[in-house]
């Protein structure tokens, strides 16, 4: 349970909040290569932390990311004319450049050196393997990407997907792992299972015993159940600074792929969950099960999928009834949004009630508050932003030895990072 | 006209309020029972600005539980309504009917975390067709459900024929019901020489108007002295505390019920009775919507399709402020006063146009308007006294006072209407009263 105020802080991100100013030191996804197709392209609206932005591609390829107001009279930009490396304001023909300089303003005398005092809010971006990176944050020097592995191969698998509620909502989800033996797997017992499987471990024993460690990244947990055959099935998850996820999903076997999802804030009450996996060679992308409706211009168009609150998520009731699924609602994501939504935009939590298994919520809430705190009040760098290399973890499931400590123990899985000194330079 | 505190205590109905609080000493209907069925599929509602879950268990009791799992906050209605008890599809907590946790089957086996857990779930009940909920205080031992007639006859005299969500405050509904003069303008057809179906026409559109206490309300009498020195007389009720009737005829009793869902939305029952015949038709609401211009029905017309996200999913009128309530200019200029094809809806029309919660502090009160006016000072009493000394609120401990009736008579000039038509108001006989003589128009 958290207080009103430990609530607010937690999960407002918008300028000047303590939480927002902690995300603000970070580079984090904004939006994908591909929605800026080619050079001069149509500008995208982007909303991100509660700032309304247009991103654009301009002639020499370069993104940018600037305010949606022109600064003159206050026109969207999302009207304006990509042309000849500049944003142009359609309004008086105003014209910004991906720094946001101002490089035109034909609506003044020629001889104003107004033009010159004039700058249009704009962020850096940095495109690597498919996703441009923002930092809206205050150093002139940004600090260091992430070496996140699921974005340093050249190929991988990137999804995203519009969640109607706080990011912290759609992130306590990938803490709380044991919901997926009820909400995706309640269907499953030990006669519908095979032996010895994953599955069948939970089936076997729906309770399950939290470790959590407070790490370099953020946190991280392992939650364990004893096995038939007397060893200890382990799934194990991590969160990582300021909002990613590496999660032991339904059926990955420990440090089996490079992959992370990240809970990138639009603003407080809708989050656009990024899902990347690298695809070495041998990995195969995987049908996610969720139909897209196809991207709008608007600023909530991006990314939403056909079944959603609208349509009760097209809950089959009577596959509900007859245990197809435990929920009747198709797709594992589509489930988690169905209770993340459920909750309301931003859940009151100082009506929950947690218990045992909610210990990784707890301590990981904990960790996010003081590390707000501790950069408001000193500016004490936050976890993870001076540590790149902090980010080399992966998840998974694993069945080990009864007794051992599964940390160390799974270490080297853990911890694998199959990056080569090339990448890592066009990681830049 | 009231002060700006006034209209707050008499429309505002949230947890906490006077007239809120008033509301929950009652029983409230909330659904129909073949709604919700045994082991069925979680109904959202909203009572008094309250998210719930309506639900039957595997015994066939309802529950009006709360909203969210006190768990993680995720919303019961994705839940599993199983073996007598629904189970949030999260973790897997369950609750019974009472809201009490039985099954937690995350945390381990030892835990007496369970024992501890209890959630917000208030007593339903089904009765005259409808299923009630007590959101009251004293959920193990409820008040007695108010003994209309119509819950006590059987069911083929009986007729549930209408049901929408109105987009404003359930006092402006409810003071619609209790504005009789309104009738014959509002509700009214333009041209005396056409049929009924375009509307009733009274020639005297003004009335006397006489209002007395019962029990568990008012009511009241307008007179409209008729040429031949006859006096035509609508009486009717208000019950506490949100009943209204219009008149009765011969061939049934109405009622309309006016269910606060939250402050801007309003939950509308009609139904109507016979004390002793059956009644022919469909026992529950129809989609039915006239195909000729200017002809009106008397139910809500169709229902969009089922809303889902929001509460009362099936209940959300295509007549509507999105339609301009289905306005027909034509029917407007040449057949009747609104051109709204359902007399309900022009209710609904004129309520929603007020504003969610109209501003009383503007409003002109004639002498037509003495009902309501007594109406809201009962009210606003009755609320007050609720919360300053618990005084229980007229007709919660007297269920049979809602056992009475409404008229539509015409009666010599002079006689007492009270003790000419008591007899009938008050369910003390099953005969209509008798008319002196017969009405131009209608």
């Amino acid at each position: 349970m958290l207080t009103h105020e430990e609530n607010e802080l937690l999960c407002r991100v918008g300028p000047g909040t303590p939480m927002g100013t902690l995300m603000r030191e970070y580079w984090f996804p904004g939006l994908k290569s591909d929605e800026l197709p080619e050079p001069d392209c149509p500008p995208v609206r982007i909303k991100l932390l509660g700032e309304e932005l247009v991103a654009f591609r301009d002639s020499d390829n370069n993104v940018g990311l600037v305010d949606n107001y022109c600064p003159h009279r206050r026109a969207s930009l999302f009207f304006g004319r990509n042309e000849e490396s500049g944003l142009r304001c359609v309004y008086h023909g105003w014209k910004f450049d991906v720094n946001g300089e101002c490089v035109d303003m034909p609506s003044e005398p020629a001889e104003s050196n107004f033009k010159d005092k004039v700058k249009i809010k704009s962020y850096r971006c940095h495109e690597r393997n498919g996703i441009i990176w923002v930092y809206m944050g205050p150093r002139a020097v940004p600090p260091a990407l992430p070496e996140l592995e699921g974005n340093m191969h050249p190929q991988s698998n990137i999804t995203v997907l519009l969640r109607n509620c706080n990011w912290m909502q759609g992130l306590e989800g990938e803490m709380d792992t044991i919901h997926v033996t009820f909400l995706h797997l309640g269907h499953l017992t030990i006669h519908n299972t095979e032996p010895g499987s994953m599955e069948y471990h939970q089936a076997q024993n729906r309770y399950g015993n939290f470790s959590v460690k407070v790490t370099e990244h953020g946190t991280s947990y392992g939650m364990v159940r004893p096995t038939e055959s007397g060893e200890e099935y382990w799934r194990v998850g991590h969160i990582l600074f300021p909002f990613y996820a590496m999660v032991p999903g339904i059926g990955n076997p420990l440090g089996s792929n490079a992959s992370f999802l990240a809970y990138v804030p639009m603003d407080d009450h809708h989050t656009l969950e990024w899902g990347v996996r690298a695809l070495r060679p041998g990995d195969e992308p995987r049908d996610q099960l969720r139909d897209y409706v196809p991207n709008g211009t608007g600023w909530y168009d991006r990314y939403r999928i056909d079944q959603n609150w609208d349509n009760d998520f097209e809950i089959d009731r009577e596959a509900q009834k007859n245990m197809v699924s435990f929920t009747g609602i198709k797709g594992i994501r589509q489930q988690d949004m169905a209770m993340t939504e459920s909750m309301g935009s931003i859940y009151d939590r100082t009506k929950e009630h947690l218990g045992t298994t909610d210990q990784m919520i707890i301590r990981t809430r904990r960790r996010y508050m003081n590390a707000a705190r501790a950069l408001m009040e000193d500016g004490t760098p936050p976890p993870g932003l001076e540590t790149p290399w902090a980010y080399h973890q992966r998840s998974g499931q694993a069945v080990i030895p009864s007794g051992v400590d599964w940390w160390e123990y799974t270490k080297d899985v853990r911890e694998r990072f199959e990056v080569g000194e090339a990448a890592m330079e066009v990681g830049g | 006209m009231l002060t700006a505190e006034e209209t707050a205590l008499l429309c505002r109905v949230g947890p906490g309020t006077p007239m809120g609080e008033l509301m929950r000493q009652y029983w409230l209907p909330a659904a129909y029972p073949w709604e919700l069925e045994v082991d069925g599929q979680p109904q959202r509602v909203r009572l008094l600005g309250e998210d719930l879950v309506a639900w039957r268990d595997s015994d066939g009791n309802v529950a009006f539980t709360q909203q969210r799992c006190p768990h993680r906050g995720a919303g019961f209605f994705f839940g599993r309504n199983e073996k007598g008890g629904l189970r949030c599809a999260y973790h897997g907590w369950k609750f019974d009917v009472k809201g009490d946790c039985i099954d937690m089957p995350n945390e381990p086996p030892t835990s007496n975390f369970k024992n501890k857990m209890h959630i917000t779930s208030y007593k339903g009940a089904d009765f005259g067709g409808v299923t009630w909920c007590y959101m009251g205080p004293h959920q193990e031992d409820p008040p007695g459900l108010p003994q209309f007639e119509w819950c006590l006859v059987p069911e083929e005299q009986r007729k549930h024929y209408r049901r929408f969500i109105y987009e404003c405050n359930w006092m402006q509904a409810l003071e619609g019901e209790l504005d009789s003069t309104h009738a014959p303008i509002l509700h009214g057809r333009l041209n005396v020489e056409d049929s009924p179906k375009y509307g009733g026409y009274t020639v005297e559109k003004f009335a006397d108007f006489f209002v007395e206490r019962t029990e568990a309300g008012l009511v009241y009498g307008a007179e409209r002295k008729q040429p031949d020195g006859n006096s035509y007389w609508r009486a009717s009720h208000f019950l506490y505390p949100f009943y209204g009737m219009f008149p009765a005829t011969q061939s049934r009793v109405p009622l309309s019920i006016y269910v606060p869902i939250d402050d801007y939305y309003t939950m509308h029952f009609g139904l109507e009775w016979h004390p002793t015949e059956a009644l022919p038709g469909e026992r529950y609401p129809q989609p039915d919507l006239p195909d000729e211009p200017g002809v009106l029905t008397p139910n809500q017309g169709p229902w969009k399709p089922e809303q889902k996200g929001t509460f009362y999913a099936n209940w959300w009128p295509e007549i509507s402020p999105e339609t301009d309530f289905h306005m027909d200019l034509w029917a407007k200029k040449h057949k009747n006063f609104t051109g709204i094809p359902s007399v309900r809806q022009q209710d609904a029309a004129i309520e929603w146009s007020m504003g969610a919660i109209m501003d009383r502090t503007k409003e002109h009160l004639g002498t037509a308007d003495a009902t309501i006016i007594r109406a809201r000072r009962m009210l606003l009493a009755s609320a007050r006294a609720l919360v300053e000394d618990g005084s229980i609120p007229p007709g919660v401990e007297s269920p049979d006072a809602y056992n009475v009736r409404s008229v539509a008579v015409v009666l010599p000039g002079g006689v007492n209407w009270m003790e000419a038509l008591g007899d009938w108001f008050f369910a003390r006989t099953t005969e209509y009263p008798e008319s002196a003589g017969s009405l131009t128009g209608q």
